[in-house]
């Protein structure tokens, strides 16, 4: 159908409040980070220092750190949820009895909030009656209890794994919503050629489903950088600075040492690689629609 | 194609409805146990007790933050309705300039960081006021979680097939009175549907409320879970009461309305 103005005038109101919240914001935050803004003294001269704030940042240790620990809770929460997303997606695309128990058990850590997740979990990993804990000992596994959030290697697998928990439910639906859209004739007559299911699975299904793969991946990469709630309430950080991701240290920034300038340096540098991530993505998938 | 599955598959499938459940079953039953029992071993309560949901209903402030969430999340899933559906019909079904790289817009404001925009809209808030009020928090989530209500809708408008609305149009129907008369009868579950998926995000949203509300005024359920511990030290028995009360609601829809939620939120995944 073709109206002139119809469609516009029917996305006014959405793309009105994106600019007022989203892109104007944006811009703002880009002149913060040229200034000297300290939130705890508003009254001063908000002065423009060029690219100090940038300069100190990238000599500041903790902001280095940060981006490191953001690459290994992403990479290791992303590798994670991948490899159980795939395997419970080709679970719940078959149809079997207890279905709906299975689909129901996958919703569940969607529809809780991050913030329960991340209590229910440092609940269970607390060193002195948590029961992970309590089952390693249970069944002769560790002589000692392990200090799961307060050694630093120890207290990233947990956030890490608490994440996983919280966030693999929407990869695997959007991995699923891809398995629906794959005809089964296409496998039928690959077994007529004789394929064995791992054949089927590498040549067929994965090929297919690749660009919601593609997808998902760049929407729990973001999610996990996205929720500092887990980060923020099993480690806050911690300890010392071993679970510290970017945008939890930038919310400490702003909000906690009140320093809107250098915040909001951090926050610009922060949009560009995440401009830069979308924009591969979208890349790839123009590429996918022209293969 | 009804072939056996084998013990591998259902080994798959008793770990990762295990693994799925056991996080939230385990704060259920901790949540009717004494304090002296939450430090002693033991799985299943004894005495079962209902002290903690008690203390925590009638001592602390939860249920004022119950209510804030409860307001802010309704107004926020109505009004993302009021401006997603029609926005999503366009994209749906009319066809106009741009329309990819819009649809693309929307689908990229739905995953984009919010800490980085959050420090201008604190100031805006602030100046005028409204810092810990139900507004500052309605105003951010409006502006995120319409994209994903448009994109989610889009998806399903998409499955409806347009033949019926052609031909109303064509006996010289208007079209406001098509879309009023015939296509949102038809999309009632859908937009039921993602009304309840916007009203779970706003009632599980984190940041904004964190750094938006200053009191009890206007402070919602998670930030008050998130800060259960501070005020009431390490009470695991309360906390976990309330992250009970918290989230049965939401666990209890989406598991009557697993189907639906399930295909709401793959629909837009569907077709880019």
């Amino acid at each position: 159908m073709r109206y002139k103005y119809l469609p516009y005038v029917l996305l006014i109101p959405m793309f009105v409040m994106i600019i007022v919240i989203v892109f104007i914001p944006l811009l703002t935050t880009l002149t913060y980070s040229f200034q000297s803004y300290q939130l705890s003294d508003p009254n001063a001269d908000r002065g423009f220092v060029g690219l100090e704030n940038y300069i100190s940042l990238f000599q500041s240790e903790r902001f280095r750190s940060s981006i490191v620990t953001s690459l290994i809770y992403i990479l290791g929460s992303v590798g994670g949820m991948l490899i159980l997303a795939l395997i419970t997606s080709q679970l719940a695309n078959q149809s079997f009895k207890g279905r709906s128990l299975f689909r129901a058990s996958i919703l569940l850590p969607w529809a809780v909030a991050p913030v329960v997740a991340a209590q229910a979990w440092k609940f269970m990993y607390d060193a002195d009656f948590g029961i992970i804990n309590q089952v390693l000992s249970g069944i002769g596994l560790i002589e000692r209890n392990i200090p799961w959030l307060v050694s630093d290697n120890l207290a990233m697998l947990s956030v890490v794994t608490t994440n996983i928990w919280k966030t693999t439910p929407l990869l695997t639906l959007i991995v699923i919503s891809g398995l629906q859209t794959i005809s089964k004739d296409l496998y039928e007559s690959a077994d007529m050629d004789g394929s064995n299911a791992w054949q089927k699975y590498f040549h067929i299904t994965l090929p297919l489903i690749k660009p919601f793969i593609m997808l998902g991946l760049i929407f729990t990469t973001l999610q996990t950088i996205n929720v500092i709630d887990i980060v923020y309430v099993m480690t806050g950080g911690g300890p010392g600075e071993a679970t510290e991701i970017f945008t939890l240290y930038n919310y400490k920034v702003f909000f906690q040492y009140l320093d809107f300038g250098l915040g909001g340096a951090m926050a610009v540098i922060g949009v560009i690689v995440v401009g830069i991530l979308i924009a591969f993505y979208v890349r790839g998938m123009s590429k996918n629609m022209d293969a | 194609m009804n072939r056996k599955l084998g013990p591998l598959f259902w080994i798959f499938f008793i770990l990762i409805v295990l693994v799925n459940l056991v996080p939230y079953v385990w704060t259920v039953l901790t949540s009717f146990k004494s304090q002296n029992q939450i430090f002693d071993a033991g799985i299943f309560p004894d005495p079962f007790i209902i002290d903690n949901y008690v203390q925590v209903i009638l001592e602390s402030g939860f249920l004022s933050n119950i209510w804030n969430s409860f307001v802010v999340s309704g107004v926020t899933s109505i009004v993302c309705l009021l401006i997603g559906v029609p926005a999503a019909y366009s994209f749906a079904r009319l066809c106009f300039r741009f329309r990819n790289p819009l649809f693309m817009l929307v689908l990229f404001i739905t995953i984009f960081p919010g800490i980085f925009i959050i420090s201008p809209l604190f100031d805006f808030l602030r100046s005028i006021g409204a810092i810990d009020t139900y507004f500052a928090l309605i105003l951010p989530y409006v502006a995120y979680f319409t994209p994903l209500v448009v994109w989610i809708l889009t998806g399903f408008f998409r499955t409806i097939h347009p033949s019926i609305e052609e031909v109303a149009i064509m006996d010289g129907c208007g079209v406001f009175r098509m879309i009023v008369k015939i296509f949102l009868p038809l999309s009632i579950p859908s937009i039921l549907t993602v009304g309840i998926i916007a009203f779970t995000l706003a009632w599980n949203e984190f940041l904004f409320a964190l750094i938006f509300t200053s009191s009890e005024s206007a402070r919602t359920v998670p930030v008050a879970i998130s800060q259960f511990q501070g005020v009431h030290s390490l009470d695991w028995g309360q906390m976990t009461a309330a992250a009970v009360i918290a989230t049965i609601p939401i666990v209890l829809i989406s598991v009557v309305l697993q189907r639906y939620i399930i295909s709401g939120l793959t629909a837009g995944a569907v077709k880019e």
